[in-house]
């Protein structure tokens, strides 16, 4: 299997390209452009592209996802049945799928946002809009924060420390890095996120060697 | 692109190093694995899919050679050459960096997360969309680099300089600064302080 990452110049954020290593049916994951850079790099890998996961129904999608079905024969995939108006195959938390013998399975990190959805491939978790390398996801209140939090410590932050982050937005990390880094993890042990929803459970310590609030430069 | 063939020790979930049916902790001869992995890196090459976690590389010249979908988690870097080497998609998490020469350097969608970097020159180098989220870093500089969507999330940076630089979305929050320079640098476009989420 092989794993490529793209990044588009006019939404600034991430698609990864997933398929096996001598060409043939690919996954597209949160494609939000469809340039001719990421065409490029779909043909030059000899790909055909019969698989779209979307992690969040957001309407930055729909302009690549239409152009995209103009050259490729994908079935999309989402947390919802539809992307505005662009029907899709709903998949809820626990989902399995298996597409082109890769087995990818879907898991919700947000605590809140039902149609948000992450994909788990191997040692990969595609985690969209909802968690970024060493930074949680915008969110609508505080208390979805809260949700967030709980939830990424129950089900992100307990997966095997090399599994790679791969984010909508901001370059990829791992779980053991965010362990050490991640505002949803360490504040949470500070309390400056509230504890709560239904993943609830009792506050992450700080590591020993948190550091201090940064400095602005002089 | 990353390979995903794991460690024949039973109830290992580590990555079996490239040569190797074991990861680095279970091989029966590590200093063999050490040696091969240095016998096969040098310079003006291209490398992928390379498992290399845990080694030791030491006075390597790795310069003008090429990366892509290696690993290097926790390894460990004394006086190696990286300069003009290019990296995609590379993992070097929690790996150590001693007195290298990473000038030059075309980095994307790599990680230096929770590494340490010690003496280093990252001169003259594309660093983009590179996680150095709690990195250690000390007595080394990121001169006249491009550092755009790179993020520096809760690193520890002392004696570190970014003159003239481009921090265009290049996070430092929660991070360490300790007789940091950003002269010459557009630090006013990248983000410090604590993480708005988190502060909510």
């Amino acid at each position: 299997m092989k794993l490529f990452a793209h990044f588009s110049v006019n939404t600034l954020s991430n698609c990864y390209l997933i398929g096996p290593d001598d060409g043939g049916d690919a996954i597209l994951v949160d494609p939000t452009a469809m340039d001719i850079q990421l065409l490029r790099l779909i043909e030059s890998n000899h790909y055909d592209v019969r698989w779209v996961l979307i992690t969040h129904p957001s309407e930055h999608h729909i302009h690549a996802v239409r152009t995209l079905l103009r050259v490729y024969d994908a079935a999309i995939y989402c947390g919802s049945a539809k992307i505005v108006e662009l029907p899709c195959t709903a998949v809820g938390d626990g989902a399995h799928l298996s597409l082109g013998g890769i087995d990818v399975n879907a898991l919700d990190i947000s605590g809140y946002a039902g149609d948000s959805i992450a994909y788990r491939i191997a040692d990969l978790l595609f985690t969209g809009e909802r968690l970024s390398s060493g930074r949680a996801g915008s969110t609508p209140n505080r208390y979805a924060l809260s949700l967030l939090a709980a939830s990424a410590r129950e089900r992100v932050f307990a997966l095997p420390d090399h599994t790679l982050i791969l984010p909508a937005f901001g370059p990829p990390s791992t779980v053991g890095i965010e362990r050490t880094t991640s505002p949803l993890f360490t504040a949470l042990g500070r309390g400056r996120i509230a504890e709560g929803g239904p993943a609830g459970g009792a506050a992450a310590r700080p590591p020993s060697d948190a550091p201090k609030a940064g400095e602005s430069p002089a | 692109m990353l390979s995903f063939v794991k460690c024949a020790a039973a109830g290992c979930d580590a990555y079996a190093v490239t040569g190797s049916v074991h990861c680095f902790t279970h091989s029966e001869a590590p200093g063999e694995l050490q040696a091969r992995a240095a016998a096969l890196l040098g310079p003006r090459q291209s490398y992928a899919r390379l498992n290399f976690s845990e080694l030791t590389l030491e006075g390597l010249d790795l310069s003008e050679s090429s990366f892509s979908s290696c690993r290097f988690a926790r390894a460990h870097f004394r006086n190696v050459n990286f300069s003009k080497c290019t990296l995609r998609l590379c993992v070097f998490d929690f790996a150590t960096f001693e007195d290298c020469t990473l000038s030059e350097l075309d980095s994307m969608y790599t990680i230096f997360g929770g590494s340490r970097i010690d003496r280093c020159d990252l001169s003259n180098s594309e660093i983009l969309h590179t996680n150095l989220n709690g990195a250690v870093c000390t007595d080394s500089n990121f001169n006249d680099s491009n550092l755009y969507f790179s993020r520096f999330v809760a690193a520890r940076l002392t004696r570190v300089t970014f003159v003239d630089c481009n921090l265009k979305k290049v996070l430092f929050l929660s991070a360490q600064l300790d007789q940091v320079s950003f002269k010459y640098s557009n630090y006013e476009e990248a983000e410090f302080g604590e993480d708005p989420v988190g502060a909510l």
